[in-house]
């Protein structure tokens, strides 16, 4: 008799409808929440992050991770240096994209290319949570456990063909972006999670070389 | 000097130039008996493991660096090239005799650049040599495998085996090299490709996932 109930128990919590883990927010709440969002956006001036890079392809094994550091300095400086398991660094400035691979340095303008262009706008917007364009993406937002998730359509063609959908987490409290997952396709996407996170200090424009 | 004898110097030299490019591999060396008419290359062949690779590569003065991945499937390889950020340059479905395109960034996508980079990687991923003959060399055992009209020769270590070059050759010269580099015999650390007729590079290093 105990046994069976026990069974019982276990099959009725099983077929028990899962509770959601996001919930869409009402129209009312995601009006709110991109409020707040944008609020806190506009007071960033600086951000100064350490980050871990998941990228997830469903064929292998384990998720490729990459760590570093990234800086950003308003209105559009943007430095993401990789330091495990290899030295890279990218800086955004002046229209031009800086790189340093294992010491080799490059250089070239954000213009010559267009997927460059949207990428750099994409990652500035992402870090600064400054994304919240109704006329570039098609947006619906969601009530998390831990995080404020905004997805993000893009609606230009070329941005279209590289990425399906971008996912924005946002810290309940304080409203800056925790965790970027940039979804390519059902099976690929890249996560990078945010930690440590320095809002507003002083960020010399000497960091934002390669 | 007389005119004739400066053309026939010019002449001389040009052809020696000519002959010591279009040299076999193995002129001079002495041929022995085949000891496996197959030799299978270990590097790419455990369908658990995931190769992750830093790569570089450089054509015609432009460089292009991201990550290289592959995976061993039944009848191939999946093998796919992203940027430092995760977005994919290159996937495709790699077989000994065909290839499918799952997803290609524009710049990439040329005929001729897509089918040199595809013969490349299916000759570093390849299993099986088919053994046609064998020379001893000083440091080196050299096997000669055909590979449709050209002749690929495979340089093993004479102290463990291991495969440490291949030399990809037409009727008359070599034309691309492949050097690895592998501190056991199934993963090779550092792969190196050159190219001798045209303007291509690519070195791959071992990416350690943390």
């Amino acid at each position: 008799m105990k046994i069976k109930t026990i069974l019982f128990a276990f099959l009725a919590m099983i077929c028990l409808p899962v509770v959601a883990q996001e919930q869409k927010m009402t129209e009312a709440e995601a009006a709110s929440f991109r409020q707040s969002v944008n609020v806190v956006s506009k007071k960033i001036t600086s951000l100064a992050t350490d980050f871990t890079q998941f990228k997830h392809m469903d064929f292998l094994t384990k998720d490729i991770e990459t760590s570093g550091k990234m800086f950003f300095k308003e209105p559009d400086k943007l430095l993401w240096q990789y330091k495990k398991p290899y030295n890279y660094t990218i800086v955004f400035k002046n229209g031009k994209i800086l790189i340093n691979d294992e010491g080799k340095k490059s250089a070239m303008d954000v213009g010559s290319s267009k997927i460059f262009a949207k990428l750099n706008k994409l990652i500035v917007g992402s870090v600064s949570g400054n994304l919240f364009d109704d006329k570039e993406f098609a947006i619906t937002c969601y009530k998390g456990k831990d995080f404020n998730i905004a997805k993000l359509i893009p609606k230009d063609a070329t941005l279209k063909k590289y990425l399906k959908q971008i996912e924005l987490h946002f810290d309940k409290q304080e409203h800056t972006v925790s965790q970027v997952r940039l979804v390519e396709s059902a099976e690929d996407y890249t996560k990078i999670v945010f930690k440590n996170k320095v809002l507003n200090a002083k960020v010399d424009d000497a960091v934002f070389v390669n | 000097m007389p005119k004739s004898t400066m053309r026939f110097l010019s002449i001389s030299v040009l052809f020696a130039l000519v002959a010591a490019c279009g040299s076999s591999p193995v002129k001079g060396l002495a041929e022995t008996t085949v000891e496996t008419p197959v030799f299978r290359s270990t590097y790419f062949d455990d369908p658990a493991a995931d190769y992750v690779y830093k790569a570089n590569v450089t054509v015609y003065g432009h460089e292009l660096s991201g990550i290289f991945v592959a995976k061993k499937k039944d009848d191939g390889h999946r093998v796919v090239l992203t940027t430092e950020f995760g977005n994919k340059l290159i996937d495709i479905d790699l077989k000994e005799t065909d290839y499918t395109v799952n997803a290609i960034v524009d710049e990439l996508d040329r005929k001729i650049l897509l089918e040199t980079l595809v013969a490349d990687f299916r000759l570093m991923l390849r299993k099986e040599h088919h053994i046609a003959a064998q020379f001893d060399a000083p440091q080196a055992k050299i096997l000669k495998a055909t590979d449709g009209k050209k002749v690929n020769y495979l340089y093993l270590s004479t102290i463990d085996g291991k495969l440490l070059q291949i030399k990809h050759a037409g009727k008359r010269k070599e034309t691309i090299t492949f050097r690895f580099h592998a501190e056991n015999p199934t993963f090779a650390e550092d792969i190196f490709i050159e190219h001798h007729d045209i303007k291509l590079k690519m070195v791959f290093k071992q990416l350690k996932n943390q």
